[in-house]
């Protein structure tokens, strides 16, 4: 698709809304467009991929073949032609880098421009970064010093080059291939992402963080990262996503699989920013993601935070399955919708084992044309004695052409749990902006102050620098929306 | 002959409606009758109607010579349906100012129109029971009349392998009033009723209704109701008979300064499924709408509560409030919640909570600690829980009556091993 003098002019005009939104000049290798068992088969001899893999990828296919593209999510979109996208893209440079200083420097630009800590940098920062372009992992940083301890953060290509017993084991047995149609997908067609292994009774000594950037036309990014922590382990992870303005929707359906064992705990943090589109709702990521943390053992401890801010359409339920006595998930949501944005996001909470506790704590911003939906479920299956579950979802509404809604499901099978669910939906209050006006606040910055307030609760889960960061953010994604 | 409720049961309704012309009401309506809803239908899902489907129904031709065999509250005026027909013979003299009348095949037309506007256009009871009702039963209050008796609409009647199909229209006209009890207690394997409430502007109606069909009958409540200015609906449901029963309500206030309550309890045992759906539509400025639910759930029971609120774009100042909470008893059963918001408003202040677990262990150690054994405890606990809502929902004259109907519910359920 070409874009006109006319978009072209358009996209420059809001360009200053999103400052993700530049496209990185880069030599790509692509698959054919289009997606049928070659371009799977395409894709996995590209990666190099043992047979098994390649059987998996074909089983996924088919699976998807015969599925239909979920549609009680509330949110409206044309139907996507699957057919019109490219599956594969990589830039094009060298086959084996031994050093940052080898990357293209183009893309050394990109990640100057996203602001995301590279080279010395990264040092000061001490964050073990794996960058994710396109489809393909470009560069894994602080590898070695993590082997030390013995844990593995490699693109999950690596992985399945070098530890294809532990891929082989737990790919799939989270969500498993046919678990909905864009996971379905995204096993067929996923070409990269992270895998994190963190061995028995380590504590990953720094934050490790994950960039995700499509920059191709009309390609997707179906990544697929995998984190397993053994015993009495630790590790916190951190996924940023952005990119470019274009004109056209862009697909991004990936897949997150935890699995946390006996003591371990797991924080998955991502402050999303997928391009929205512009203001009348032209262009923008589709994401469509599924996530799911697997409390196998006991005591285990599987928290999310998100911050969704980005992409035109957002279906996003990331859940916990608390398999393990005892095991604890969290879920804590910020998630604003602008403009035309549409947000059906959740979580979902399946208590199985005894003891296990469940915290969800959502909140939603809804501000122009845009609709913002919370979708959770809370299960209480028969087994999973005294249990417990709290969940918060409080919706925020800036302007009245904008809709905020509340769609939880509580399913409860044992007398000796507890469930808990509080929502409730409002405006600004007059009085907070009122007071904030007397104090010399203009009503933007007045706006930003309380919706930050609003969101404390959930901020105050993210790590330091990425909490930062999302305060910014929430801001400039309201940008526009009152006066 | 008898039919499966799957593909012959609707084949014999064909064959009926086939005799009226394709205008008339009744082939409407079962021409607009597609398939049963299942797992699939996002409001079924939780409700699902797999062992009705295994079922030999037909419908029935309301026996005229049957009598009466529930006992009347004593000063009510009472409206009598069996099997689906309403009864003259068995009914009260109404008093002055209160009409009943039986609809026309046009006037069915407008009833079947209007049913159709709302979000109840595909329920199965719309359209099946209008396709075979015997006929629609209007009760219409005229301007300015405060009706002091109590109405008690009694349904009854049905058999084993029949279904039932009593289809009712109440009206209040303008600054009228009214307070009605239904009841139901069916026998057969099937009813599905209809209704369409309209208050006119400042009318005001109490409404109860206590579901208490056969253990073995399926009943498939289906209630429309339209809320004009500062007309007030004050409503209360006690479930606790039939194998299955769902009620289903849509209330849209369509006119500024509304005031809906819309209040349930279902009490569950053995292997009852039980399910309180509502929806409720703010589609004008300043209306309010509270919604309390309580839920009682024993043996291999299930219990559903599906309430939606809705607020449409230009509804600023809507005022709407749900709380639901249960409590189960038993190992085996129960409890399924989805409290529901749609919010385009955004002066609202709109605020839903729902809780499912057991008693408070806190109160019952209160007790405990002050001499009451522990199953008493429990059972003091239960009743306060249930009487506390009775008290707000319904009218002191009812207020006995349905406390002991909840009572004899409860005890069915309370034995030795839930205490």
């Amino acid at each position: 698709m070409v874009a006109t003098k006319e978009t072209i002019d358009k996209v420059k005009e809001v360009a200053n809304s999103y400052k993700y939104g530049f496209v990185t000049k880069l030599e790509a290798e692509k698959a054919p467009l289009g997606l049928n068992e070659e371009i799977v088969k395409f894709i996995s001899k590209k990666k190099k991929e043992p047979k098994w893999l390649l059987d998996w990828r074909l089983k996924a296919y088919k699976k998807w073949l015969s599925m239909e593209e979920p549609n009680w999510a509330m949110v409206n979109f044309p139907k996507i032609d699957f057919q019109d996208i490219y599956y594969y893209s990589a830039p094009k440079t060298k086959p084996k880098l031994n050093s940052l200083d080898e990357v293209d420097p183009e893309l050394l630009k990109t990640y100057e421009k996203l602001g995301i800590p590279i080279k010395e940098q990264e040092v000061l920062a001490g964050v073990a970064v794996d960058y994710v372009f396109d489809s393909v992992s470009v560069a894994t940083t602080f590898r070695e010093k993590l082997a030390d301890e013995g844990i593995i953060f490699c693109p999950i290509s690596e992985a399945v080059q070098n530890y294809p017993d532990l891929v082989k084991k737990y790919i799939g047995s989270v969500i498993p291939i046919g678990d909905n149609y864009y996971a379905a997908l995204n096993s067929a067609v996923f070409t990269d992402g992270s895998f994190v292994y963190v061995p028995k009774g380590v504590k990953c000594p720094m934050e490790l963080s994950t960039y995700f950037r499509i920059n191709e036309q009309n390609s997707g990014q179906f990544e697929r990262t995998l984190i397993i922590v053994e015993d009495n382990s630790y590790v916190s992870y951190l996924e940023g996503c952005t990119a470019p303005q274009r004109d056209e929707n862009q697909l991004h359906a990936a897949v997150v699989e935890l699995v946390a064992m006996d003591d371990a705990e797991i924080k998955y943090s991502t402050v999303q920013n997928w391009y929205p589109g512009d203001k009348d709702g032209k262009g923008g990521i589709y994401n469509f993601v599924t996530k799911r943390g697997n409390c196998l053992g006991k005591r285990s401890k599987i928290s999310w935070t998100q911050v969704e801010t980005g992409s035109a359409i957002t279906w996003k339920y990331p859940s916990c399955v608390l398999r393990g006595d005892n095991s604890v998930g969290e879920f804590y949501s910020v998630a604003v919708a602008n403009n035309a944005q549409q947000a059906d996001t959740g979580t979902k909470m399946i208590h199985i084992g005894k003891n296990t506790k469940s915290t969800i704590i959502s909140k939603g911003i809804s501000a122009g044309k845009a609709q913002n939906t919370y979708r959770g479920q809370v299960q209480i299956q028969k087994n999973a004695k005294g249990s417990r579950n709290f969940t918060q979802c409080d919706s925020l509404l800036i302007g009245d052409q904008c809709g905020a809604h509340t769609v939880p499901y509580i399913n409860q099978h044992t007398p000796s749990s507890r469930v808990e669910h509080e929502a409730t939906t409002s405006k600004i209050s007059e009085d907070q902006l009122f007071y904030c006006l007397q104090r010399g606040l203009d009503t933007e910055q007045a706006t930003s102050l309380i919706v930050n307030g609003f969101c404390k609760e959930v901020m105050k889960e993210l790590p330091m620098e990425f909490a930062v960061e999302a305060q910014k953010l929430i801001g400039i994604s309201l940008e526009g929306s009152v006066g | 002959m008898q039919h499966s409720i799957k593909d012959d049961y609707i084949n014999s309704i064909r064959n009926y409606t086939n005799q009226f012309e394709d205008n008339n009401f009744r082939s409407i309506a079962c021409k607009d009758f597609k398939s049963w809803p299942g797992p699939r239908d996002e409001t079924w899902r939780l409700s699902r109607l797999g062992s009705l489907s295994r079922k030999k129904i037909k419908p029935i031709y309301p026996n005229l010579k049957k009598t009466n065999n529930t006992s009347n509250l004593i000063g009510s005026k009472i409206i009598h349906f069996v099997d689906g027909a309403y009864r003259d013979d068995l009914s009260s003299k109404l008093p002055s100012g209160v009409n009943l009348s039986i609809l026309s095949d046009s006037e069915s037309l407008k009833y079947l129109q209007k049913i159709k506007k709302s979000n109840l256009s595909n329920h199965p009871s719309t359209n099946i029971s209008l396709s075979c009702t015997p006929s629609i039963i209007k009760l219409t209050v005229i301007k300015n009349i405060k009706v002091k008796d109590f109405f008690e609409i009694i349904y009854e009647g049905g058999e084993d392998s029949h279904s039932v199909h009593p289809v009712l229209y109440i009206e209040l006209e303008e600054n009228s009033s009214l307070s009605v009890i239904e009841r139901f207690n069916h026998l057969s394997s099937l009813v599905m009723p209809l209704q369409l409430t309209e208050l006119g502007n400042k009318a005001s109606l109490n409404s109860i209704k206590i579901f208490n069909d056969n253990k073995k009958t399926h009943n498939l409540s289906a209630h429309c109701i339209n809320l004009s200015e500062k007309s007030n609906l004050n409503s209360f449901s006690l479930i606790k008979g039939g194998v299955f029963t769902r009620s289903e309500t849509h209330a849209y206030l369509n006119g500024c300064g509304a005031k809906l309550n819309l209040n349930g309890i279902y009490i569950s045992g053995n292997k009852q499924h039980h399910d309180l759906t509502t929806a409720i539509y703010h589609d004008v400025p300043d209306c309010t709408s509270k919604q309390i639910v309580r839920g009682v759930l024993g043996g291999k029971s299930t219990g559903v509560f599906q309430g939606k609120v809705r607020v449409a774009q230009h509804a600023q100042r809507t005022d709407g409030q749900q709380m639901s909470k249960s409590i189960l008893l038993s190992e085996n059963a129960s409890a399924n919640a989805k409290p529901e918001l749609e919010i385009y408003a955004d002066d609202v202040i709109c605020a839903h909570g729902a809780t499912v677990g057991e008693l408070d262990d806190d109160q019952l150690f209160y007790l405990n600690s002050r001499g009451v054994p522990m199953d008493k405890a429990r059972e003091i606990l239960i009743k306060a829980f249930l009487e506390d809502m009775i008290n707000q929902s319904v009218d002191n004259s009812l207020h006995d009556f349905v406390f002991k109907e909840a009572e004899l519910a409860l005890s069915l359920i309370i034995t030795k091993e839930t205490l």
